[in-house]
Protein backbone atom coordinates (compact mmCIF):
# COMPACT_ATOMS: atom_id res chain seq x y z
CA UNK A 1 0.00 0.00 0.00
CA UNK A 2 3.18 2.19 1.24
CA UNK A 3 5.85 2.43 -1.31
CA UNK A 4 9.03 4.11 -2.10
CA UNK A 5 7.62 5.58 -5.24
CA UNK A 6 4.52 7.06 -3.18
CA UNK A 7 7.13 8.96 -1.36
CA UNK A 8 8.43 9.95 -4.33
CA UNK A 9 5.20 10.92 -5.86
CA UNK A 10 4.07 12.52 -2.32
CA UNK A 11 7.42 14.82 -1.71
CA UNK A 12 7.73 16.02 -5.65
CA UNK A 13 4.00 17.09 -5.71
CA UNK A 14 4.13 18.45 -2.07
CA UNK A 15 6.71 20.62 -2.60
CA UNK A 16 5.95 21.75 -5.86
CA UNK A 17 2.60 22.97 -3.71
CA UNK A 18 4.53 24.58 -0.60
CA UNK A 19 6.71 26.37 -3.49
CA UNK A 20 3.91 27.87 -5.19
CA UNK A 21 4.63 26.21 -8.48
CA UNK A 22 1.38 24.36 -8.08
CA UNK A 23 -1.11 26.78 -7.11
CA UNK A 24 -4.06 26.93 -4.86
CA UNK A 25 -7.16 25.41 -7.29
CA UNK A 26 -4.75 24.06 -9.90
CA UNK A 27 -6.12 20.61 -11.46
CA UNK A 28 -3.97 17.72 -9.74
CA UNK A 29 -4.42 14.96 -13.12
CA UNK A 30 -2.98 11.89 -12.00
CA UNK A 31 -1.71 10.86 -15.78
CA UNK A 32 -0.09 13.96 -15.88
CA UNK A 33 1.17 13.60 -12.67
CA UNK A 34 2.58 9.99 -13.30
CA UNK A 35 4.51 10.41 -16.27
CA UNK A 36 5.81 13.74 -14.62
CA UNK A 37 6.93 12.04 -12.40
CA UNK A 38 7.90 8.55 -14.03
CA UNK A 39 5.71 6.47 -11.66
CA UNK A 40 2.54 4.74 -12.43
CA UNK A 41 -0.45 5.41 -11.48
CA UNK A 42 -1.24 4.04 -8.03
CA UNK A 43 1.46 5.91 -5.79
CA UNK A 44 0.59 8.82 -7.28
CA UNK A 45 -3.46 7.92 -6.13
CA UNK A 46 -1.78 7.24 -2.94
CA UNK A 47 -0.03 10.29 -2.51
CA UNK A 48 -3.00 12.68 -3.38
CA UNK A 49 -4.81 10.98 -0.89
CA UNK A 50 -1.62 11.56 1.53
CA UNK A 51 -1.97 14.80 0.76
CA UNK A 52 -5.49 15.13 0.89
CA UNK A 53 -4.86 13.91 4.41
CA UNK A 54 -2.48 16.72 5.44
CA UNK A 55 -5.43 19.23 3.95
CA UNK A 56 -3.19 20.58 0.96
CA UNK A 57 -5.19 18.91 -1.64
CA UNK A 58 -8.87 18.20 -2.34
CA UNK A 59 -10.25 15.50 -4.07
CA UNK A 60 -13.89 15.79 -5.14
CA UNK A 61 -16.02 13.03 -6.60
CA UNK A 62 -15.79 13.12 -10.48
CA UNK A 63 -13.70 15.99 -10.64
CA UNK A 64 -10.24 14.54 -9.09
CA UNK A 65 -7.84 16.37 -7.13
CA UNK A 66 -6.86 20.10 -7.20
CA UNK A 67 -4.39 21.72 -4.87
CA UNK A 68 -6.75 22.84 -2.03
CA UNK A 69 -8.23 26.53 -2.49
CA UNK A 70 -9.56 27.99 0.71
CA UNK A 71 -12.10 30.50 1.79
CA UNK A 72 -12.13 33.15 4.04
CA UNK A 73 -14.35 31.33 6.00
CA UNK A 74 -12.66 28.47 6.16
CA UNK A 75 -9.26 30.13 6.43
CA UNK A 76 -10.70 31.96 9.92
CA UNK A 77 -11.95 28.41 11.11
CA UNK A 78 -7.86 26.90 10.71
CA UNK A 79 -7.14 29.99 12.36
CA UNK A 80 -9.35 29.56 15.53
CA UNK A 81 -8.42 25.97 15.63
CA UNK A 82 -4.49 27.12 15.99
CA UNK A 83 -5.26 29.47 18.33
CA UNK A 84 -7.06 26.89 20.16
CA UNK A 85 -4.40 24.49 19.91
CA UNK A 86 -1.58 26.44 20.29
CA UNK A 87 -2.65 28.15 23.27
CA UNK A 88 -3.36 24.91 25.43
CA UNK A 89 0.01 24.09 24.32
CA UNK A 90 1.27 26.86 26.17
CA UNK A 91 -0.14 25.87 29.39
CA UNK A 92 1.20 22.20 29.06
CA UNK A 93 4.12 23.57 28.30
CA UNK A 94 4.17 25.56 31.30
CA UNK A 95 3.33 22.38 33.03
CA UNK A 96 5.94 19.69 31.64
CA UNK A 97 9.04 21.82 30.56
CA UNK A 98 12.12 20.32 31.43
CA UNK A 99 15.32 22.46 31.93
CA UNK A 100 16.54 21.80 28.41
CA UNK A 101 12.99 22.87 27.01
CA UNK A 102 13.50 25.95 28.49
CA UNK A 103 16.80 26.68 27.21
CA UNK A 104 15.66 26.09 23.87
CA UNK A 105 13.36 28.44 24.09
CA UNK A 106 15.39 31.18 25.44
CA UNK A 107 18.09 30.44 22.75
CA UNK A 108 15.45 31.04 20.69
CA UNK A 109 14.41 34.10 22.22
CA UNK A 110 17.64 35.51 22.43
CA UNK A 111 18.32 35.20 18.56
CA UNK A 112 15.23 37.02 18.02
CA UNK A 113 16.16 39.64 20.05
CA UNK A 114 19.30 39.84 18.50
CA UNK A 115 18.01 40.54 15.24
CA UNK A 116 15.28 42.53 16.20
CA UNK A 117 17.70 44.96 17.46
CA UNK A 118 19.74 44.19 14.23
CA UNK A 119 16.84 45.40 11.80
CA UNK A 120 16.13 48.02 14.39
CA UNK A 121 19.87 49.50 14.08
CA UNK A 122 19.78 48.97 10.33
CA UNK A 123 18.67 50.82 7.32
CA UNK A 124 17.81 47.66 5.28
CA UNK A 125 16.11 44.47 7.48
CA UNK A 126 15.97 42.71 4.21
CA UNK A 127 19.10 40.64 4.85
CA UNK A 128 17.83 39.93 9.28
CA UNK A 129 14.31 38.81 8.49
CA UNK A 130 15.25 35.36 6.74
CA UNK A 131 16.69 34.34 9.73
CA UNK A 132 14.32 36.25 12.24
CA UNK A 133 11.31 34.48 11.15
CA UNK A 134 13.33 30.96 11.50
CA UNK A 135 14.10 32.01 14.93
CA UNK A 136 10.85 32.62 15.72
CA UNK A 137 9.21 29.77 14.23
CA UNK A 138 11.81 27.78 16.17
CA UNK A 139 10.74 29.70 19.11
CA UNK A 140 7.18 28.10 18.71
CA UNK A 141 8.02 25.02 18.03
CA UNK A 142 10.38 24.64 21.28
CA UNK A 143 7.07 25.09 23.09
CA UNK A 144 5.17 22.62 21.35
CA UNK A 145 8.00 20.10 22.20
CA UNK A 146 8.18 21.40 25.43
CA UNK A 147 4.36 21.10 26.11
CA UNK A 148 5.10 16.63 25.66
CA UNK A 149 2.32 15.64 23.66
CA UNK A 150 2.96 14.72 20.11
CA UNK A 151 -0.29 14.25 18.28
CA UNK A 152 -0.78 17.90 19.30
CA UNK A 153 2.38 19.38 18.15
CA UNK A 154 2.03 17.41 14.67
CA UNK A 155 -1.54 18.97 14.42
CA UNK A 156 -0.12 22.44 14.63
CA UNK A 157 2.40 21.93 12.39
CA UNK A 158 0.02 20.63 10.12
CA UNK A 159 -2.46 23.93 10.33
CA UNK A 160 1.02 25.98 10.24
CA UNK A 161 1.57 24.60 6.57
CA UNK A 162 -1.82 24.84 5.36
CA UNK A 163 -1.95 28.36 5.87
CA UNK A 164 1.19 28.75 4.28
CA UNK A 165 0.08 27.52 0.84
CA UNK A 166 -2.97 29.58 1.96
CA UNK A 167 -0.71 33.11 2.11
CA UNK A 168 1.97 32.04 -0.38
CA UNK A 169 0.88 33.90 -3.36
CA UNK A 170 -0.17 37.20 -1.64
CA UNK A 171 4.22 37.55 -0.99
CA UNK A 172 4.17 39.04 -4.18
CA UNK A 173 3.99 42.64 -2.09
CA UNK A 174 6.82 44.05 -0.69
CA UNK A 175 6.69 46.11 2.51
CA UNK A 176 6.11 49.84 2.13
CA UNK A 177 5.61 50.52 6.19
CA UNK A 178 7.21 53.71 7.12
CA UNK A 179 10.03 51.94 9.00
CA UNK A 180 8.76 53.24 12.51
CA UNK A 181 5.73 52.03 11.98
CA UNK A 182 6.94 48.20 11.63
CA UNK A 183 9.84 48.67 14.21
CA UNK A 184 7.34 49.48 16.76
CA UNK A 185 5.35 46.10 15.52
CA UNK A 186 8.85 44.26 15.88
CA UNK A 187 9.21 45.30 19.45
CA UNK A 188 5.91 44.97 20.27
CA UNK A 189 6.28 41.26 18.84
CA UNK A 190 9.18 40.13 20.42
CA UNK A 191 7.87 41.42 23.98
CA UNK A 192 5.08 39.20 23.41
CA UNK A 193 7.33 36.47 23.35
CA UNK A 194 9.03 37.26 26.31
CA UNK A 195 6.17 37.18 27.93
CA UNK A 196 5.30 34.05 27.31
CA UNK A 197 8.77 32.98 28.07
CA UNK A 198 8.36 34.29 31.40
CA UNK A 199 5.61 32.53 32.00
CA UNK A 200 6.60 29.20 31.17
CA UNK A 201 10.06 29.53 32.92
CA UNK A 202 8.04 30.36 36.10
CA UNK A 203 5.70 27.28 35.43
CA UNK A 204 2.48 29.45 35.04
CA UNK A 205 0.18 27.97 32.87
CA UNK A 206 -2.67 30.68 33.50
CA UNK A 207 -0.47 32.98 32.26
CA UNK A 208 1.37 31.39 29.52
CA UNK A 209 -1.97 30.98 27.69
CA UNK A 210 -3.22 34.07 28.32
CA UNK A 211 0.00 35.57 27.33
CA UNK A 212 -0.13 33.22 23.76
CA UNK A 213 -2.98 33.59 22.96
CA UNK A 214 -3.08 37.33 22.87
CA UNK A 215 -0.39 36.72 20.48
CA UNK A 216 -1.54 34.39 18.37
CA UNK A 217 -5.25 36.54 18.03
CA UNK A 218 -2.97 39.14 17.46
CA UNK A 219 -0.78 37.25 14.21
CA UNK A 220 -4.57 35.95 13.10
CA UNK A 221 -6.55 39.58 12.79
CA UNK A 222 -3.19 40.67 11.00
CA UNK A 223 -3.80 37.74 8.36
CA UNK A 224 -7.33 38.49 8.35
CA UNK A 225 -6.87 41.91 7.20
CA UNK A 226 -4.44 41.07 4.74
CA UNK A 227 -6.79 37.77 3.15
CA UNK A 228 -9.63 40.11 3.31
CA UNK A 229 -7.95 43.05 1.09
CA UNK A 230 -6.41 39.60 -1.22
CA UNK A 231 -10.28 38.82 -1.33
CA UNK A 232 -10.96 42.04 -2.86
CA UNK A 233 -8.15 42.32 -5.11
CA UNK A 234 -6.00 44.39 -3.48
CA UNK A 235 -2.60 42.66 -2.44
CA UNK A 236 -1.02 43.37 1.32
CA UNK A 237 1.52 45.81 0.10
CA UNK A 238 2.05 46.93 3.51
CA UNK A 239 3.16 44.17 4.89
CA UNK A 240 6.85 42.76 5.81
CA UNK A 241 8.07 39.49 4.50
CA UNK A 242 8.86 37.93 7.30
CA UNK A 243 5.65 38.59 8.37
CA UNK A 244 3.86 36.81 5.58
CA UNK A 245 5.86 34.36 6.21
CA UNK A 246 6.02 33.58 9.91
CA UNK A 247 2.31 34.39 10.22
CA UNK A 248 1.71 31.50 7.84
CA UNK B 1 -10.36 8.52 -7.50
CA UNK B 2 -13.68 8.34 -5.38
CA UNK B 3 -16.33 5.99 -6.65
CA UNK B 4 -19.20 4.38 -5.53
CA UNK B 5 -17.79 1.32 -4.27
CA UNK B 6 -15.38 3.45 -2.23
CA UNK B 7 -18.07 4.55 -0.82
CA UNK B 8 -19.89 0.80 0.11
CA UNK B 9 -16.36 -0.12 0.81
CA UNK B 10 -15.70 2.77 3.35
CA UNK B 11 -19.10 2.49 4.68
CA UNK B 12 -18.67 -1.27 5.51
CA UNK B 13 -15.33 -1.02 7.43
CA UNK B 14 -16.11 1.70 9.13
CA UNK B 15 -19.19 -0.15 10.52
CA UNK B 16 -17.36 -2.81 11.28
CA UNK B 17 -14.94 -1.20 13.45
CA UNK B 18 -17.18 1.12 15.40
CA UNK B 19 -19.50 -2.05 16.46
CA UNK B 20 -16.08 -3.87 17.29
CA UNK B 21 -16.28 -6.59 15.01
CA UNK B 22 -13.03 -5.81 13.47
CA UNK B 23 -11.29 -4.77 16.86
CA UNK B 24 -8.29 -2.61 17.53
CA UNK B 25 -5.05 -4.06 15.85
CA UNK B 26 -6.97 -6.61 13.52
CA UNK B 27 -5.33 -7.11 10.24
CA UNK B 28 -7.06 -5.28 7.02
CA UNK B 29 -5.87 -7.46 3.89
CA UNK B 30 -7.27 -5.46 1.08
CA UNK B 31 -7.79 -9.11 -1.06
CA UNK B 32 -9.99 -10.66 1.61
CA UNK B 33 -11.84 -7.52 2.26
CA UNK B 34 -12.54 -6.56 -1.43
CA UNK B 35 -13.96 -10.25 -1.86
CA UNK B 36 -16.05 -9.98 1.08
CA UNK B 37 -17.89 -6.74 0.15
CA UNK B 38 -17.85 -8.15 -3.78
CA UNK B 39 -15.92 -4.49 -4.92
CA UNK B 40 -12.80 -4.60 -6.58
CA UNK B 41 -9.20 -3.57 -4.80
CA UNK B 42 -8.40 -0.40 -5.61
CA UNK B 43 -12.06 1.22 -3.79
CA UNK B 44 -11.11 -0.72 -0.85
CA UNK B 45 -7.54 0.73 -0.80
CA UNK B 46 -9.06 4.09 -1.16
CA UNK B 47 -11.22 3.54 1.78
CA UNK B 48 -8.68 2.13 3.95
CA UNK B 49 -6.57 5.92 3.04
CA UNK B 50 -9.32 7.14 4.17
CA UNK B 51 -10.15 5.58 7.12
CA UNK B 52 -6.79 6.54 8.21
CA UNK B 53 -7.49 9.94 7.82
CA UNK B 54 -10.06 9.35 10.07
CA UNK B 55 -7.53 8.01 12.42
CA UNK B 56 -9.76 4.59 12.36
CA UNK B 57 -6.87 2.08 10.51
CA UNK B 58 -3.39 2.60 10.40
CA UNK B 59 -0.80 1.96 7.47
CA UNK B 60 2.67 0.71 7.17
CA UNK B 61 4.87 0.03 4.85
CA UNK B 62 5.16 -3.69 4.18
CA UNK B 63 3.14 -4.57 6.80
CA UNK B 64 -0.43 -3.46 5.20
CA UNK B 65 -3.70 -1.81 7.14
CA UNK B 66 -4.91 -2.85 10.41
CA UNK B 67 -7.70 -1.00 12.89
CA UNK B 68 -5.54 1.44 14.88
CA UNK B 69 -4.78 0.41 18.32
CA UNK B 70 -3.86 3.14 20.91
CA UNK B 71 -1.39 3.75 23.44
CA UNK B 72 -2.20 5.04 26.40
CA UNK B 73 0.24 7.49 25.98
CA UNK B 74 -1.57 8.26 22.56
CA UNK B 75 -4.83 8.21 24.35
CA UNK B 76 -3.78 10.89 26.57
CA UNK B 77 -2.85 12.90 23.84
CA UNK B 78 -5.67 12.64 22.09
CA UNK B 79 -8.26 13.32 25.07
CA UNK B 80 -5.72 16.55 25.42
CA UNK B 81 -6.30 17.53 21.87
CA UNK B 82 -10.19 17.17 22.42
CA UNK B 83 -10.08 19.70 26.17
CA UNK B 84 -8.36 22.13 23.89
CA UNK B 85 -10.24 22.27 20.96
CA UNK B 86 -14.15 21.40 22.99
CA UNK B 87 -13.44 24.10 25.19
CA UNK B 88 -12.35 26.45 23.05
CA UNK B 89 -15.63 25.76 21.09
CA UNK B 90 -17.93 26.16 24.12
CA UNK B 91 -16.07 29.70 24.42
CA UNK B 92 -17.37 30.44 20.72
CA UNK B 93 -20.74 29.34 21.57
CA UNK B 94 -20.96 31.93 24.35
CA UNK B 95 -20.05 34.84 21.67
CA UNK B 96 -22.22 33.24 18.83
CA UNK B 97 -24.69 31.65 19.84
CA UNK B 98 -28.15 32.44 18.23
CA UNK B 99 -31.25 31.56 19.85
CA UNK B 100 -32.00 28.37 17.87
CA UNK B 101 -28.53 27.15 19.56
CA UNK B 102 -29.54 27.96 23.18
CA UNK B 103 -32.76 25.85 22.49
CA UNK B 104 -31.67 22.94 21.23
CA UNK B 105 -28.71 23.02 24.01
CA UNK B 106 -31.36 23.81 26.72
CA UNK B 107 -33.37 20.95 24.78
CA UNK B 108 -30.58 18.39 25.48
CA UNK B 109 -30.11 19.85 28.70
CA UNK B 110 -33.96 19.56 29.98
CA UNK B 111 -34.03 15.16 28.89
CA UNK B 112 -30.87 14.97 30.57
CA UNK B 113 -32.48 16.13 33.42
CA UNK B 114 -35.65 13.79 33.19
CA UNK B 115 -33.47 11.16 32.36
CA UNK B 116 -31.14 11.28 35.23
CA UNK B 117 -33.95 11.61 37.43
CA UNK B 118 -35.52 8.98 36.21
CA UNK B 119 -32.18 6.59 36.32
CA UNK B 120 -31.67 7.87 40.40
CA UNK B 121 -35.20 6.48 40.65
CA UNK B 122 -35.24 3.51 39.28
CA UNK B 123 -34.44 0.11 40.45
CA UNK B 124 -33.04 -1.20 36.89
CA UNK B 125 -31.43 1.66 34.99
CA UNK B 126 -30.09 0.01 32.16
CA UNK B 127 -33.05 0.81 29.82
CA UNK B 128 -32.78 4.58 30.17
CA UNK B 129 -28.95 4.82 29.93
CA UNK B 130 -28.53 4.38 26.03
CA UNK B 131 -31.10 7.33 25.60
CA UNK B 132 -29.04 9.39 28.31
CA UNK B 133 -25.87 8.87 26.83
CA UNK B 134 -27.94 10.15 23.51
CA UNK B 135 -28.96 13.45 25.14
CA UNK B 136 -25.35 13.61 26.44
CA UNK B 137 -24.06 13.95 23.25
CA UNK B 138 -26.64 16.19 21.27
CA UNK B 139 -25.82 18.57 24.07
CA UNK B 140 -22.27 18.62 23.30
CA UNK B 141 -22.71 18.51 19.79
CA UNK B 142 -25.21 21.58 19.78
CA UNK B 143 -22.44 23.43 21.92
CA UNK B 144 -20.33 23.04 18.90
CA UNK B 145 -22.78 24.10 16.16
CA UNK B 146 -23.43 27.32 18.30
CA UNK B 147 -19.68 27.34 18.02
CA UNK B 148 -20.12 28.48 14.22
CA UNK B 149 -16.86 26.96 13.33
CA UNK B 150 -17.68 23.58 10.91
CA UNK B 151 -13.93 22.33 10.59
CA UNK B 152 -13.64 22.12 14.70
CA UNK B 153 -16.75 20.78 15.10
CA UNK B 154 -15.71 17.72 12.09
CA UNK B 155 -12.62 17.80 14.25
CA UNK B 156 -13.84 17.29 17.75
CA UNK B 157 -16.57 14.63 16.11
CA UNK B 158 -13.57 12.77 14.52
CA UNK B 159 -11.78 12.43 17.81
CA UNK B 160 -14.85 11.69 19.87
CA UNK B 161 -15.48 8.24 16.92
CA UNK B 162 -11.87 7.47 17.28
CA UNK B 163 -12.39 7.77 21.59
CA UNK B 164 -15.30 5.79 21.04
CA UNK B 165 -13.62 2.84 19.32
CA UNK B 166 -10.91 2.29 21.43
CA UNK B 167 -13.25 2.12 24.56
CA UNK B 168 -15.82 -0.29 22.84
CA UNK B 169 -13.84 -3.43 24.04
CA UNK B 170 -13.78 -2.48 27.30
CA UNK B 171 -17.97 -2.37 27.74
CA UNK B 172 -18.20 -5.46 29.05
CA UNK B 173 -17.43 -5.29 32.65
CA UNK B 174 -20.72 -5.06 34.99
CA UNK B 175 -21.24 -2.61 37.25
CA UNK B 176 -21.22 -3.65 41.28
CA UNK B 177 -20.24 -0.65 42.80
CA UNK B 178 -23.17 1.35 45.54
CA UNK B 179 -25.80 2.94 43.43
CA UNK B 180 -25.60 6.05 45.53
CA UNK B 181 -22.30 6.90 44.60
CA UNK B 182 -23.02 6.59 41.37
CA UNK B 183 -26.45 8.74 41.54
CA UNK B 184 -24.44 11.32 42.78
CA UNK B 185 -21.47 11.44 40.16
CA UNK B 186 -24.79 11.94 38.00
CA UNK B 187 -26.13 14.47 39.55
CA UNK B 188 -22.87 16.46 39.57
CA UNK B 189 -22.59 15.50 35.48
CA UNK B 190 -25.72 16.89 35.27
CA UNK B 191 -25.08 20.36 37.15
CA UNK B 192 -22.02 20.73 35.46
CA UNK B 193 -23.72 20.58 32.39
CA UNK B 194 -26.29 23.15 33.60
CA UNK B 195 -23.16 25.38 34.48
CA UNK B 196 -21.97 25.18 30.86
CA UNK B 197 -25.27 25.71 29.22
CA UNK B 198 -26.10 28.57 31.33
CA UNK B 199 -22.04 30.27 30.92
CA UNK B 200 -23.14 30.34 27.06
CA UNK B 201 -26.70 31.45 27.55
CA UNK B 202 -25.65 34.91 29.48
CA UNK B 203 -22.86 35.44 26.89
CA UNK B 204 -19.52 34.64 29.23
CA UNK B 205 -17.38 33.21 27.17
CA UNK B 206 -14.17 33.23 29.83
CA UNK B 207 -16.87 30.86 32.49
CA UNK B 208 -18.31 29.00 28.91
CA UNK B 209 -14.82 27.71 28.17
CA UNK B 210 -13.68 27.24 32.05
CA UNK B 211 -16.92 25.08 32.88
CA UNK B 212 -16.19 22.82 29.42
CA UNK B 213 -12.52 22.08 30.37
CA UNK B 214 -13.61 21.47 34.11
CA UNK B 215 -15.88 18.81 32.93
CA UNK B 216 -14.06 17.17 30.05
CA UNK B 217 -10.71 16.94 32.43
CA UNK B 218 -13.31 15.14 34.94
CA UNK B 219 -14.26 12.74 32.06
CA UNK B 220 -10.78 12.23 31.14
CA UNK B 221 -9.13 11.51 34.42
CA UNK B 222 -11.90 9.23 34.66
CA UNK B 223 -11.21 7.32 31.22
CA UNK B 224 -7.77 7.08 32.10
CA UNK B 225 -8.08 5.43 34.76
CA UNK B 226 -10.09 3.15 33.31
CA UNK B 227 -7.77 2.32 30.44
CA UNK B 228 -4.90 2.40 33.04
CA UNK B 229 -6.77 -1.01 35.07
CA UNK B 230 -7.24 -2.51 31.25
CA UNK B 231 -3.83 -1.85 30.15
CA UNK B 232 -2.95 -4.03 33.89
CA UNK B 233 -5.24 -6.44 32.49
CA UNK B 234 -7.80 -5.53 35.12
CA UNK B 235 -11.48 -4.64 33.79
CA UNK B 236 -12.85 -1.44 34.83
CA UNK B 237 -16.11 -3.14 36.42
CA UNK B 238 -16.65 -0.38 38.41
CA UNK B 239 -18.34 1.94 35.23
CA UNK B 240 -21.74 2.06 34.06
CA UNK B 241 -21.89 1.50 30.24
CA UNK B 242 -23.46 5.20 30.06
CA UNK B 243 -20.25 6.75 31.53
CA UNK B 244 -18.34 4.11 29.04
CA UNK B 245 -20.54 5.13 25.87
CA UNK B 246 -20.00 8.66 27.28
CA UNK B 247 -17.16 9.40 28.19
CA UNK B 248 -15.95 7.83 24.78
Amino acid sequence: MKSVNTDVAYEYVRKKILSGEFPPGKALMTEVLAAEIGVSRTPVRDALRKLETDGLVSIQAHLGASVRKMQLKEFREICDLRLALETHAAGLAARNRTESDLYEIRFALEAMRRLTEGILAADNEQPFLADLVKEDVRFHIAIMTAAKNDLMKKEILRLHLINRVLTVPTTTGVATVPKPVSDARRQAVLAKHDDIYRAIDQADPAAAKREMEFHIQELIDHNLRVMSRAESGVLARDLTPEEMLYSS
Amino acid sequence: MKSVNTDVAYDYIRKKILTGDFPPGKALMTEVLAAEIGVSRTPVRDALRKLETDGLVSIQAHLGASVKKMQIKEFGEMCDLRLALESHAAGLAARNRNDGDLQEIRFALEAMRRLTEAVIAADTEQPLLGELAREDARFHIAVMSAAKNDLMKKEILRLHLINRVLTVPLVPGALPTQKAEVDLRRREVLEKHNDIFEAIARGDPVAAKREMEFHLQEMIDHNLRLLTRAESGVLARDLTPEELAYGS
